[in-house]
């Protein structure tokens, strides 16, 4: 079959998610615009009294805000490396799971920033930060990593959609709305797969494949270098880099796990999406899982053999008031996907799923307990300790937000799925139109 | 074989791990730490009497400071003692208190203050408490020039429970500035009997940019003064040449960033928007070849 007559099926089978939305569709969309909403007002009450009607204090100046901006700028990385990768590789079954992680990348790198934000007591004072920014500080790396990266993140979704754009720009069945059509025609710019602009297309898509991986490395090391460069017990570590990186590419796998099941269930892709693709995604989370229980065995023995005073200090924490997270974190959420993946009964998509979902709690629990265990361990005790200045505990500002956040992540996929299909419709290798075409593989 | 379904084990993990994330327990409560205080008393040139604290915690590995702690100051009177003030140790653990060196408060049979601090204590760190006596003192330091020689000239007073002023007699008094570290010592001088003692100043000593100093005369931890400061402002030093501006080091607190930062962001940056841009003009020409062959057609 031809690459037109193929794509032009699946369009035909997509064309529906775009065209309309059901109830449950809307109710979802509702559901989720409402927790949006209760977020945005716990934004306005955060701004109107202040940082007081949060959980952070003196002692503890960084709380769930900063751990949801590690976790979703973790989780957009990982989306890069994945779908730059698999892009590079030419994996053969990555056609009908490189949109998600591609939409991942872009949706959660443009809420994670979000968060960093709402840790800021005087937003005012925020463009300082490029009048007087000094090269030397790391959040002035972190502000430069960010910015590169999102622009070359969504230069790749670009070029790797601009293709399925053209199709639908082409294809006179579907039945949307005029602002659509004209959005798609205007984004398509013009492509219509002539030998030059198949050229001009893999040549850029493979140069920023390779971009987006280095750049992902990159911000999530300068990410992890805001922590280790600074002298703190628990954070003053050179492995914080690669450490990291591990750490996001494991809960990104792990959230495109998640989103593969759900988007198959939802829109019916069980014939795209098979086992298959669960177990090859689950290998690689399973791989990870391994880097990243080596990385925190590493990371925690080594302090722990040092017996320096704070680091001590921090483990004890960590093995006491902090005890179940500690678990839940590092050894259930390395040890699950493993036995999942790793034994072959055991190896169905539910199951896989389930793990994955388990990984992406405990990665954020992992995120919160490297941020503010040492937070709570000041160099100096505190005489007057009271427990709202010594200890943090998120309040319900905090967790709204986060779930706004959340769902403003679910909201912006689902919306991107009902402008795109969710599914790649163009072949990977696009076959001769006409005698004398080039054929790209 | 019956299988388990992963979702109840999911639900008794999230239950288990959120209950821990609200439930956090306060600290570590094993019985109150030993605390132990510190106090000394300095008459300064001010007229007044400086009451300085330090608080500390005993641990296995020494003893840390400890902050806002409240520290009551008494005086040690035969009815009793007799609060003076309070002040709460700062981050460094020390609480200051400053007090006239002309005051009211009951003298023993000595001539001497006897004062009192008092840390009270609370469930996580144990009380404790310092004694200090000592007979008001003042140093008064002055400078004069006698054939082109520079001096400095100490005088002592002690303070008398009636009001009255006698000198201080036979005591050595260390004579130094301060310099950015600690102070540098430059003479030392035996008070005769007037409470008088003069001593000659170096010339060598650099001040500020116009040859400022602060000259301190201190006697140091007296069974009978404590400890007795005074000092005064004089232009005898060396002016102190600042570091050319012109070439300011490219350092980590530096306004000006090391070079090889600079150069490293440069190239990163340049590598990775250069690509961009390469990849921005394939678009480009793409949208451009298209209009090309729509024309054509």
């Amino acid at each position: 079959m031809s690459e037109t007559a193929s794509s032009k099926i699946l369009l035909r089978e997509f064309a529906p998610q775009i065209e309309r939305t059901g109830t449950w569709g809307k109710l979802w969309i509702t559901f989720l615009v409402g927790v949006v909403l209760l977020g945005v007002f716990a934004l306005y009450w955060q701004v109107t009294r202040g940082h007081i009607v949060t959980g952070m204090r003196d002692n503890v100046v960084w709380g769930v805000y900063i751990v949801n901006f590690i976790f979703f700028m973790g989780i957009s990385y990982a989306g890069a490396l994945l779908s730059g990768t698999l892009h590079l590789f030419h994996a053969s079954w990555r056609k009908p799971i490189i949109r998600m992680a591609e939409f991942i990348t872009i949706i959660s790198l443009l809420i994670g920033p979000g968060f960093i934000m709402m840790c800021i007591g005087r937003l005012d004072r925020l463009p300082n930060l490029i009048l007087f920014g000094r090269i030397q500080s790391p959040i002035t790396w972190d502000v430069i990593a960010i910015s590169t990266d999102i622009f070359g993140c969504i230069l790749f979704l670009y070029l790797a959609l601009l293709r399925d754009l053209a199709k639908m720009r082409d294809f006179d069945e579907l039945k949307v709305s005029k602002w659509k059509k004209k959005l798609y025609k205007i984004l398509a710019l013009g492509y219509t797969g002539t030998p030059e602009q198949q050229i001009r297309l893999k040549k850029s898509t493979d140069i920023m494949a390779t971009m987006v991986i280095a750049i992902a490395i990159i911000v999530y090391s300068v990410l992890a270098w805001i922590f280790s460069v600074t002298l703190q017990p628990g954070w003053h570590s050179t492995i914080f880099g690669p450490y990291f990186v591990i750490a996001a590419v494991y809960s990104g796998t792990g959230v495109l796990i998640v989103a593969m099941y759900f988007f198959r269930k939802v829109y019916h892709l069980e014939e795209h999406i098979t086992l298959t693709h669960f177990v090859n995604v689950g290998v690689i989370m399973l791989v990870l899982a391994a880097f990243f229980g080596y990385f925190t065995f590493s990371e925690y023995l080594t302090k722990w053999y040092g017996s320096e005073k704070n680091d001590e200090q921090l483990i004890k924490i960590l093995f006491d008031r902090y005890y179940t997270l500690f678990i839940l974190s590092n050894y259930v959420g390395v040890l699950v996907p493993m036995i999942v993946v790793g034994f072959k009964k055991l190896r169905t998509i539910r199951n896989i799923t389930v793990s994955a979902f388990i990984v992406i709690i405990a990665l954020w629990i992992n995120r919160y307990l490297i941020v503010v265990p040492t937070l709570e361990s000041p160099y100096l005790p505190i005489e007057d300790a009271r427990a709202a200045w010594a200890n943090y505990s998120a309040t319900w500002v905090e967790w709204s937000l986060t779930a706004g956040g959340v769902a403003l992540f679910c909201l912006l996929f689902t919306l991107a799925s009902k402008m795109i299909p969710i599914v790649q419709i163009s072949e990977l290798k696009e076959e001769p139109v006409e005698p004398g075409d080039i054929y790209l593989k | 074989m019956k299988r388990i379904n992963p979702g109840i084990i999911l639900v008794v993990i999230f239950a288990t791990g959120l209950l821990h994330t609200y439930a956090q327990k306060d600290a570590d409560t094993t019985g109150p730490a030993t605390t132990v205080l510190r106090f000394a008393c300095v008459s300064t040139s001010d007229d007044s009497i400086q009451l300085n604290s330090v608080v500390s915690v005993k641990h296995d590995e020494g003893s840390t400071n400890l902050a806002n702690a409240p520290v009551i100051f008494y005086s040690v009177e035969k009815n009793g003692d007799l609060k003076i003030g309070e002040a709460k140790t700062d981050v460094h653990g020390v609480a200051v208190f400053k007090i006239p060196s002309r005051n009211t408060y009951t003298r023993n049979d000595e001539q001497m203050l006897s004062i009192k601090a008092m840390y009270a204590g609370n469930d996580k760190f144990e009380a404790s408490e310092a004694e200090f006596s000592l007979k008001p003192a003042k140093l008064k330091v002055s400078f004069y020039e006698e054939d082109s020689i520079r001096f400095v000239k100490v005088e002592g007073t002690q303070l008398n429970s009636d009001g009255s002023e006698s000198p201080i007699g036979t005591t050595n008094v260390i004579i130094s500035v301060p310099k950015m570290f600690s102070m540098l010592k430059i003479a030392e001088v035996s008070l005769d009997e007037s409470g008088t003692g003069t001593a000659e100043f170096p010339v060598d000593i650099i001040g500020d940019s116009l040859g400022n100093l602060t000259v301190v005369a201190s006697i140091e931890e007296n069974d009978v003064f404590g400890t007795v400061k005074g000092s005064a402002d004089i232009n005898w030093g060396l002016h102190k040449r600042l570091l050319g501006p012109d070439q300011p080091s490219r350092e980590l607190w530096t306004p000006v960033a090391p070079l090889w930062m600079i150069i490293t962001l440069i190239i990163m940056l340049l590598g990775v928007w250069g690509h961009y841009v390469y990849a921005v003009i394939q678009l480009i020409m793409i949208n451009k070849s298209s209009k090309v062959s729509e024309k054509k057609q």
